[in-house]
């Protein structure tokens, strides 16, 4: 990481002077040598040119051409530099700020001005990730670059630390399967709390898979965490990844994806989907589908989700699952039917929620030859 | 998967039988140019004989979508059944492809 960190060339842009220094001296001290600045975003074009840039730190409010406009000037120009990682700082007050600067392509944002660890955290991970996409998109890519993104898709899952986290103060049992067809993946879960009683769930199956598939997980994520800052409905959510994600993908490439959001407090879990498997929740006994029916994200501009609120009471079981569990191989064996599933969840969800995930690794196992898709299970089960 | 081409001046006619999938996007891609080299005005792809289509399947009737609109050229889906027909219901597909049963 120090080596990585010490190859990266910062350009601070800001209109305060005591600003820069002060940025400066803070990216200095991360071990990063070469750092030029600029007044605003005029001068920081030139400065693309001259000094080709790895890394941009960005003010908004600067006189001539704010820190906003020069974001999307850089996104969409033609410059080797216009997919760099850019951190754009705002005061905490401007909320509008973050929403605009996430629209127009910064790739993170910090509230000004930083703590020494949180600009450390902030930078190690959009220059890693920088690297990473690159590597990956190489046409020749050496066994030891392979290695490294394997353990990194695994590192954007839930640890296993945060899930136990999540499952102590939601008073939740969380289980999953994740095994990816190939080398890679293209699906990916994650689960964030929004508040003490709020935890959100999401699961995406990217088409395609091996490679490409993954390089957009690591999409996915890496704008995941800014737009649940931002939206806090499903709905909503959904809208935002569709318009992010159809801003960068290919014709073709798209992403299933489910989202519910689990509320503690109000016994409800409220989701969206877009062209996802059914979902399912078994609830005093009563199994309940969770409709996926939608326009898989990425795919279309105008696209809107509906969301759709089912109880979800203090002994509720959800499963949610990557088409992989229910599609045919290659050689024509389907792990499940659709309909085995939901009578399987709900005799199995009544002895515990894990047993679930266990039932479905046992007949994994039992197969002739693995599924041919990436395939993710996500079970989660309330205690009381 | 295997996909037969057949062409009139104004009109091409892809079949496309077995399993469409992630395996087969290159194939397809390949059949596609070829079936959008003339001057035609309209494009039928007949899934009639799909046993099974995964995403990856459906992302390149997206390629094929947006081939024919940048050139004015009207697409129709023929009948799908079972699991693509479910795929398309599922992905809102029947919303954004003319689709005869």
């Amino acid at each position: 990481m120090a080596k990585l960190l010490e190859q990266t060339r910062a350009l601070v842009v800001d209109d305060s002077r005591t600003v820069r220094l002060f940025m400066e001296r803070a990216l200095r001290q991360l071990g990063i040598a070469e750092i030029a600045s600029a007044v605003d975003g005029l001068d920081a074009i030139n400065k693309i040119e001259e000094f080709s840039p790895t890394l941009i730190v960005l003010d908004v409010d600067m006189p001539n051409m704010d820190g906003l406009e020069f974001c999307r000037w850089l996104r969409s120009s033609n410059l080797p530099q216009r997919h760099i990682p850019v951190i754009v700082m705002t005061s905490l007050s401007r909320h509008d700020q973050r929403v605009q600067a996430i629209s127009f392509g910064a790739t993170e944002i910090l509230v000004k001005p930083p703590q020494p660890d949180e600009l450390l955290a902030t930078i190690t991970k959009v220059v890693q990730m920088h690297q990473l996409t690159q590597v990956l998109a190489e046409p020749r890519r050496k066994q030891h670059e392979f290695a490294l993104a394997q353990g990194f898709q695994t590192t954007l899952l839930p640890s296993e630390r945060q899930i136990e986290r999540y499952e102590q103060h939601f008073s939740v049992k969380i289980d999953n399967i994740y095994r990816p067809s190939e080398a890679f993946g293209g699906d990916y879960w994650g689960m964030l709390p929004l508040d003490e009683h709020k935890l959100v769930v999401y699961l995406a199956d990217f088409s395609g898979h091996g490679m490409g598939a993954a390089i957009n997980t690591f999409r996915l994520h890496n704008m995941m965490a800014q737009i649940l800052l931002l939206r806090r409905k499903p709905s909503t959510i959904l809208a935002e990844i569709n318009a992010t994600l159809h801003g960068f993908l290919e014709t073709g490439d798209y992403a299933a994806f489910m989202l519910g959001i689990v509320n503690t407090q109000t016994h409800q879990l409220t989701y969206a989907a877009a062209g996802a498997p059914h979902a399912m929740v078994a609830d005093d006994g009563k199994t309940m589908w969770l409709d996926g029916t939608g326009s898989p994200l990425g795919a279309y501009l105008d696209s809107t989700f509906e969301e759709i609120v089912v109880p979800f009471g203090p002994h509720a079981s959800l499963l949610m699952y990557s088409d992989g569990l229910i599609e045919p191989n290659a050689h024509d064996e389907t792990p499940f039917s659709q309909d085995q599933l939901a009578l399987d969840f709900r005799e199995w969800s009544e002895q515990g929620a894990h047993y679930v995930v266990d039932h479905i690794k046992q007949r994994l196992m039992q197969m002739k030859t693995p599924p041919s898709d990436d395939l993710t299970v996500i079970t989660l089960q309330r205690l009381g | 998967m295997a996909i037969l081409l057949s062409q009139t001046p104004t009109s091409a006619h892809l079949s496309v039988s077995g399993r469409f999938t992630f395996a087969d996007s290159s194939e397809f891609r390949k059949q596609l140019i070829s079936a959008l080299a003339g001057s035609i005005k309209s494009m039928a792809i007949d899934l009639a004989d799909v046993t099974f289509m995964d995403s990856s399947g459906l992302g390149m009737l997206m390629v094929a979508q947006k081939e024919c609109q940048q050139r004015n050229i009207s697409l129709q889906l023929l009948h799908p059944k079972g699991d693509v027909k479910n795929l398309l219901v599922l992905t809102k597909s029947y919303e954004r492809f003319s689709i005869a049963e």
